[in-house]
């Protein structure tokens, strides 16, 4: 194949004229001057009084840009030869713009005066332009610039006063400097870009960018607006094009009061743009005062670059935390600010790791790096311990009702123990340490050191609502009921609105009066029954706060150890309020059965007879919820009549109407029950005979075939998933995901070097070398998609597909396609943010 | 965003401080004019009201500030716009600054 070369890319000489004068237009607008003066030689060579203007300017330009580059002798070599062929004026023009370029403004001011004396009747509005962002830049005291030898001296005495009046926010003022300012003035567009900021400083951006767009396209007041520009719209910058947004950006870091920062942003830009993220942190890392824990623009650039990880896609967020890891390892780093801002990057990035081995070290760093002279130290440190003490706390899959198999309750119980001690040692007073352990040792069943921990709690904080509440609750579970009232009643005085005290506490009460009546100290349960009256709700169906279960209770008790009339019209005012009579009898039978143990209760009969009315999906509900309830009172009691009651009122669910909702809300409850389990079974049969496509009740289905996480069908789970995705339904998504991570996570586990040895020694297994299996899968993890379906069709010449799926496991998904050290070091990122980088 | 930077205070600041530096910032934007900018002041201050919201932050919150460096120059200058102009000497030099590039 032969070399392709662009029409533009052809020697000058080889152009026609007309080509060669397009070309040098071209290449003075994109600040190409070289190649432009070189072209316009050409062209003078044809017709100088044509092309001479063009070449003069592409040489001022060049010499402009060297200067600009600092190299100053290539400058001055372009300006001796342009003093041969431009005219005086052009000259001095230069001579000024040479010195705003080496920012030598006294040297800029003597060339402007030099040049008004020289050339006072140039036209070229350029040159003119230049002279006065010298005068201008140069700043002179207004006594100095009065006195200036300049026709138009008290024009620039009014636009320095006007610029000091407005850094000093008097717009008026300004205003009035700059009105006698004629349009003719060479200082035009100063006054334009004074006008400008003072409508961008007072919050009128339209007017501001307004007045900007009148501004000329060269000059210091150009590029002044356009830095200011940048705040008001985010497109500008894709407008100005190259280095006008650079120029840009640099001008809006100034306005931001972080002129240093600007070159490196914009390189980091540049590589985080293409992807580059490692690259862009090293470009902003070299930048003075970064990283900055303040509040300011070097501290919001930290603040990206150490919590960007957690919106990259998978593989960009693997690399970025691989190579911070790299620089925690080398130990190199700027400053302890990066280090503690690192392993905090790295620490919050473990969290997602079921696996991690790292977590603790990682946080045990960055406290080795905070400053140890900050009073608030040891509370970090005590925050961080606890952090990692509960994610030591957690079970290593997803607490996920379907899967039965036991599983541990917790990763690590002493390690968790021992970081929330050390953490309490730190901070005596954070009362959340205090509170996981406590959870942390009812776990581990370590009840005498959670009774000790929970009497010091007590002690220590008495006006905790979670620690009160805490204690509540430990009392009510030993049966000290009036202690645990009494703490329950400070935490409630704490916070009346809290819904959760005041259902603990009024179930409090309800035990002590229950413990009265069934001690025939019936007095004393009625009295208790008046003051939990005052906590009680009337606004929805509540089996422990609601009035009317609270009466029905009563009613229960008196007819059963008191007074049976007094019983008998409890109930009755029970019935008036109540908002579900189904409920309410489910309820005083249920604890007539409890204390009369007969099968047949007073309730039982019209209760049968209510079965009529139980006819929409939300009547099955209270039905179920008041059975789950009354179940709970005493699961050893047989409760079969009742469950058999309920599954008539369920039976109709799997053939009359009931939305998605309804049903999903019922799939995970019936599961507990073996005598109603057959009826979700006939839920999920129904919904999908009404919509097979449906991905909740798919994936509900699916489930209930999985008697363990590692037998879960992952190809039509991971089919599922991506249905939801596709049909917008985030819930069912949500599951089918943690269904997947929490099998992906068991079939994989954290290889230790011994066992991977002892895999090694073993045959080939599916008739494979293991060599050879282990090189497919390495093969397939890096392959795309479409790489992996054809290695796939091009394997089954070979080996059957079947065994082929099997060797290669849960990696048929992308997903699952990782390495097995990749999926063991990070685990899979979980995050609830938008994939701010995903292409 | 950074919620010490909307509410214009130092990660150092205590809750008295950011306190007013939060009715203050209400104030200048109330809901009825600036109901966006209202929010995430009010969002800003949840997160940071109390010592213990404002280590958490510190040491746990993982929201990214943007989606590149430039949006995040952007975002901050839109979270805390300059409430005054650069002083006269910072002019200066911005504006010479824009000769020099």
């Amino acid at each position: 194949m032969g070399k392709k070369h662009h029409k533009t890319s052809r020697r000058p000489g080889d152009l026609s004229p007309e080509q060669l004068e397009r070309q040098a237009l071209d290449d003075m607008a994109a600040a190409r001057f070289r190649k432009a003066r070189d072209a316009y030689k050409i062209l003078c060579k044809q017709d100088r009084e044509k092309y001479l203007p063009g070449l003069i300017e592409a040489n001022r330009g060049l010499a402009e840009q060297l200067m600009g580059s600092g190299l100053v002798s290539e400058a001055e070599q372009v300006l001796t030869y342009l003093k041969t062929i431009a005219p005086p004026s052009s000259i001095l023009a230069t001579d000024v713009s040479v010195a705003l370029k080496k920012q030598d403004w006294q040297k800029a001011l003597d060339a402007a005066l030099h040049f008004a004396k020289t050339a006072p009747t140039a036209h070229d509005e350029r040159d003119r332009a230049t002279v006065a962002d010298a005068l201008v830049l140069a700043f002179p005291n207004i006594q100095e610039a009065g006195s200036l030898p300049l026709s138009e001296a008290s024009d620039l005495v009014a636009v320095v006063g006007a610029l000091r009046c407005v850094s000093e926010e008097r717009w008026e003022q300004a205003q009035e400097l700059l009105r006698p300012l004629p349009r003719s003035s060479p200082f035009a567009a100063w006054k334009i870009l004074v006008k400008g900021m003072i409508a961008f400083y007072t919050g009128n951006p339209e007017k501001s960018e307004a007045l900007f767009a009148q501004l000329p396209p060269h000059g210091v007041p150009m590029q002044a607006a356009n830095a200011l520009r940048m705040f008001l719209g985010q497109d500008h910058l894709a407008k100005f094009g190259e280095p006008a947004g650079e120029r840009a950006v640099r001008g809006a870091a100034s306005l931001l009061n972080a002129p240093k920062l600007a070159p490196f942003l914009l390189r980091a830009e540049q590589a985080w743009r293409s992807g580059r993220h490692t690259d862009s942190y090293k470009e902003m890392r070299q930048a003075p005062g970064f990283p900055s824990d303040q509040p300011d623009l070097a501290g919001a650039l930290s603040d990206f670059y150490f919590k960007a990880a957690f919106a990259m896609h998978e593989a960009a967020h693997e690399k970025y935390l691989e190579w911070f890891e790299r620089l925690a390892d080398s130990g190199q780093f700027k400053n302890d600010l990066e280090a503690c801002l690192i392993f905090r990057l790295l620490g919050c990035a473990e969290f997602n790791n079921p696996f991690s081995e790292q977590i603790e070290h990682f946080w045990r760093m960055f406290l080795e790096y905070c400053p140890t002279d900050d009073p608030l130290t040891r509370k970090i440190a005590s925050l961080a311990l606890q952090r990692v003490a509960t994610y030591y706390a957690q079970p290593e899959e997803a607490d996920w009702y379907f899967f039965r198999d036991p599983v541990d309750p917790m990763r690590d119980a002493e390690g968790a123990i021992s970081l929330l001690e050390e953490s309490i040692a730190s901070d005596p007073l954070n009362v959340g340490a205090y509170l996981k352990l406590l959870d942390v040792y009812e776990s581990a069943e370590k009840e005498k050191d959670r009774n000790r921990l929970l009497n010091r709690m007590t002690q220590l904080f008495p006006k905790d609502k979670a620690v009160l509440l805490h204690a509540g609750r430990e009392s009510l579970n030993r049966k000290a009921y009036v202690k645990g009232i009494e703490y329950l009643e400070r935490a409630h005085a704490l916070d009346a609105l809290d819904p959760e005290v005041s259902e603990t506490l009024v179930s409090a009460y309800t035990r002590l009066i229950r413990q009265y009546y069934e001690k025939k100290n019936v007095n004393k349960g009625r009295h208790t029954f008046d003051m939990v009256r005052r906590h009680a709700i009337h606004d929805k169906i509540n089996f422990t706060r609601g009035l009317d279960f609270l009466q029905a209770l009563q009613g229960v008790l008196e007819t059963t150890f008191g007074d049976k009339g007094m019983g008998g019209r409890l109930m009755t005012a029970a019935r008036e309020c109540t908002r579900s009579l189904v409920a309410l009898l489910f309820f005083a039978h249920g604890y007539s059965r409890l204390y009369q143990r007969k099968q047949a209760s007073l309730f039982w009969a019209e209760l049968l007879q209510q079965r009529a009315q139980v006819v929409t999906a939300g009547d099955r509900r209270e039905v179920f919820d008041s059975f789950e309830y009354v179940h709970s009172l005493d699961e050893t009691l047989d409760w079969s009549a009742e469950t058999a009651f309920v599954r008539e009122c369920l039976a109709p669910l799997g053939s009359t109407a009931f939305t998605r909702e309804e049903g999903s809300y019922f799939m995970p409850a019936l599961g507990k029950y073996p005598a109603l389990s057959s009826l979700a079974q006939a839920i999920i049969s129904e919904a999908l005979r009404r919509d097979p496509d449906d991905p909740r009740f798919r994936l509900f289905s699916v489930l209930r075939k999985t008697r363990s996480p590692l037998e879960l069908d992952f190809a039509a789970v991971d089919k599922i998933y991506h249905d939801a995705i596709r049909q917008g339904d985030t819930n069912t998504a949500k599951v089918a995901k943690a269904a997947m991570q929490t099998a992906e996570s068991l079939a994989y586990p954290p290889i230790d070097d011994e066992e991977e040895e002892e895999e090694e020694d073993e045959d080939a297994p599916f008739g494979i070398p293991l060599d050879e299996l282990r090189q497919m899968r390495q093969m397939a993890a890096q392959m795309s998609d479409a790489e992996f379906e054809a290695f796939r069709k091009e394997s089954a010449k070979e080996i059957p597909l079947p065994i082929f799926d099997l060797v290669m496991g849960r990696i048929m998904g992308k997903s699952s396609r990782r390495s097995q050290s990749a999926q063991s070091r990070r685990g899979t990122r979980k995050t609830d943010q938008l994939d701010l980088f995903n292409e | 965003m950074n919620p010490f930077l909307i509410l214009h205070v130092l990660p150092s600041a205590g809750d008295v401080e950011i306190r007013s530096a939060y009715l203050r910032a209400i104030r200048q934007f109330p809901p009825e004019t600036e109901p966006e900018r209202f929010q995430a002041i009010s969002h800003a201050y949840e997160q940071i009201r109390d010592e213990k919201s404002r280590l958490n932050y510190l040491l746990f919150d993982r929201g990214s500030p943007g989606a590149t460096p430039f949006e995040v120059l952007l975002k901050f200058y839109a979270a805390s716009p300059p409430q005054k102009p650069l002083d006269f000497e910072a002019m200066k030099a911005f504006l010479r600054s824009c000769a020099t590039t």
